[in-house]
């Protein structure tokens, strides 16, 4: 059973509400997501390399910004072969899985080597801040069908640092995690669970998330806006 | 979901025995120190990095004798572990008569000294290299000063009764890495490092519990050492006569035994111990304009060396050509940053480029040039601001 969980949960995101048992669902009424404010592939002082979604920058999320965020890759200046040797070593040294000499290294060398290259002038010290505009208004009706036994408060300072960095203040959608808030995922806790310990796609497996933070968070996502 | 509380609990005991705790203890939650209201939010900090936090200083904030917390740099390897200050164990094993585990409440018990030292990142300037180098591209800010407060080091040591064997100890962080495989963050000092009296487990921070992300509940201190040395959210602290084999221990923080060509890859390397003679300007700030009706231009900063102290400071406002004595200001502490002033004369409107350099009470000086290594560490060249005096 666990393996077949596995193996849908590795399909995709839009299959995580299929594993939700039906009693569990939860209606909501549709609201269309919101802006987000924080959306670094967005910001202008990027390279419109980046700027522009492409295969390429597919490949550089799902290897890269897992583990760095993108300040410290835009921080960077550096020649194509100091690129080559940097993503190499993330292989070597700390175990990224990238194949020796596979397309997703050539891709992701290629790419940083055009976006950050050492002609670049330095990136200013205001380059990268965190976005500290006025967030949409609230909208978001609380999920009422079975109330977790989280904290909500607690599940904001927990969420804030341990998941804003890719999905976003608020739980409202960030440049590498979709937008968590109303999310079918959130209706049940066990599959809310399974996608943090597990990982769902590029998400990596947080298996050593506490079990209490995990339905703190839930209970702050679920939480109105 | 009633039928979700066997797993649920089941899943919550393994947690708790594999010591895994990433987001920690509800407990231990809203009662850490953070660094702004807003957590996750760090408005007065240069970001970096986000995924992990690195966080820098700005140089604005570098003219006093203590780095207030909420601008203090940040610099991290993984996640920030949620330890539960209930639940926290310090583990003393290895080479020890009596093998120690430590609650914070006992760490407290034993508390005994405190220190103001600078804590400074061995890339500290790092952008400031020519050529350019890979990793966090920290400017001036890489660094900041505490009064650092807990245990000695030594005291614990000699309590878990070392034996005469021993030569190092492996100082264990608690970083969460994203990837299984990604190697976890520890160190290696040699044994005489730590059993010097300034070496301490620090608990607090100037006026509260370490911060969370400085490391809280527990951090070594080391002044004079580098940053990498200071481990954050320390679990473990393991005696051997060995170095520690992994990748942060041996591999990392090492620069070229002799000079390198800028570009070269050195044939030998050394571990990177202790902090450059360096002083940083952080007035006036580079592209401010300075009036000249103000009669004279007013330099501060703040500067230091390694574990000795700081003999004198000199600033120029003409970029080294003359140099004038600075005031050193707060007392002369080995370890510790001291703010330096000084008032140079302006004669008319234009350009100037201000430098500082500091000189220890070895005689080191700080060099015009800062070695170029691979991986830009320690950069501690002349420090230069250029601003414009205006009519």
């Amino acid at each position: 059973m666990k393996l077949a969980l596995l193996g849908l949960a590795a399909l995709g995101a839009a299959l995580g509400a299929l594993l939700v048992p039906p009693q569990a669902r939860v209606e909501v009424e549709p609201v269309a997501p919101p802006p987000s404010t924080q959306r670094p592939f967005d910001d202008p002082g990027l390279p419109a390399l980046l700027r522009e979604s492409s295969p390429a920058r597919a490949v550089f999320e799902r290897h890269c910004l897992l583990c760095h965020g993108l300040p410290i890759v835009a921080g960077q200046r550096l020649t194509p072969a100091q690129w080559r040797a940097e993503v190499a070593r993330m292989r070597d040294k700390f175990h990224a899985p990238l194949v020796a000499g596979g397309d997703d290294e050539a891709v992701i060398v290629d790419l940083l080597a055009r976006a950050f290259p050492i002609e670049l002038p330095p990136a200013p010290a205001s380059y990268m801040t965190v976005p500290t505009g006025p967030l949409p208004e609230p909208g978001y009706p609380a999920l009422t069908a079975a109330v977790p036994d989280g904290d909500a408060e607690r599940g904001a300072l927990a969420y804030a640092f341990g998941c804003s960095s890719c999905h976003g203040k608020d739980g409202l959608g960030g440049a590498l995690g979709p937008r968590l808030r109303l999310r079918p995922a959130l209706a049940d806790q066990a599959s809310f669970r399974r996608i943090v310990a597990e990982g769902l796609r590029s998400m990596p497996a947080l298996p050593g998330v506490h079990e209490a933070d995990t339905l703190d968070i839930l209970a702050f996502l679920r939480a109105p806006g | 979901m009633a039928s979700q509380e066997a797993p649920r609990l089941t899943r919550r005991g393994a947690l708790l025995g594999a010591g895994a705790l990433v987001f920690g203890g509800a407990a231990g939650a809203l009662g850490r120190r953070l660094l702004s209201p807003e957590p996750g939010r760090f408005p007065g900090l240069i970001v970096r990095g986000l995924a992990p936090h690195n966080l820098e200083t700005p140089r604005a904030a570098l003219a006093a004798r203590i780095t207030p917390l909420e601008l203090f740099f940040v610099r991290t390897h993984g996640h920030p572990p949620h330890l539960d200050p209930d639940t926290y164990r310090l583990t003393i094993d290895g080479l020890v008569d009596r093998p120690l585990e430590c609650s914070l409440a006992e760490l407290r018990a034993r508390a005994s000294d405190s220190r103001l030292a600078v804590l400074q990142c061995a890339g500290n300037g790092r952008a400031y290299f020519q050529p350019r180098v890979p990793g966090v591209a920290w400017e001036a800010g890489a660094m900041g000063q505490a009064l650092w407060s807990g245990p000695r080091l030594a005291d614990l040591l000699r309590e878990a009764g070392v034996h005469a064997t021993a030569r190092y100890l492996h100082l264990h962080g608690s970083d969460t890495m994203a990837l299984p495989a990604t190697p976890r963050y520890v160190r290696t000092i040699p044994i005489e490092r730590a059993l010097a009296d300034d070496a301490l487990i620090a608990l607090d921070m100037n006026d509260g519990p370490l911060s969370w992300l400085h490391g809280g509940p527990a951090r070594l201190v080391l002044p004079g050492w580098t940053g990498h040395h200071w481990v954050k959210w320390l679990a473990r602290i393991h005696v051997s006569v060995d170095e520690e084999p992994s990748f942060y221990a041996k591999t990392a923080y090492r620069m070229p035994a002799e000079a390198t060509a800028p570009g070269a890859t050195p044939a030998a390397t050394v571990p990177i111990t202790e902090n450059g003679v360096k002083a940083v300007i952080a007035r006036p700030l580079a592209g401010a304009r300075v009036p000249v009706s103000r009669g004279g231009l007013e330099v501060a900063g703040v500067a230091f060396s390694g574990r000795t102290s700081v003999a004198q400071v000199e600033v120029s406002g003409d970029d080294g050509g003359t140099w004038q004595l600075a005031t050193l200001e707060g007392d002369d502490t080995p370890g510790a940053w001291r703010v330096f002033r000084a008032t140079l004369p302006i004669d008319g409107p234009g350009p100037r480029t201000i430098a500082a350099r500091a000189t220890d009470a070895r005689g080191a000086v700080q060099p015009d040039e800062a070695p170029w290594n691979p991986s830009g560490y320690l950069w501690n060249a002349v420090d230069r601001v250029t601003c414009e005096v205006v009519a």
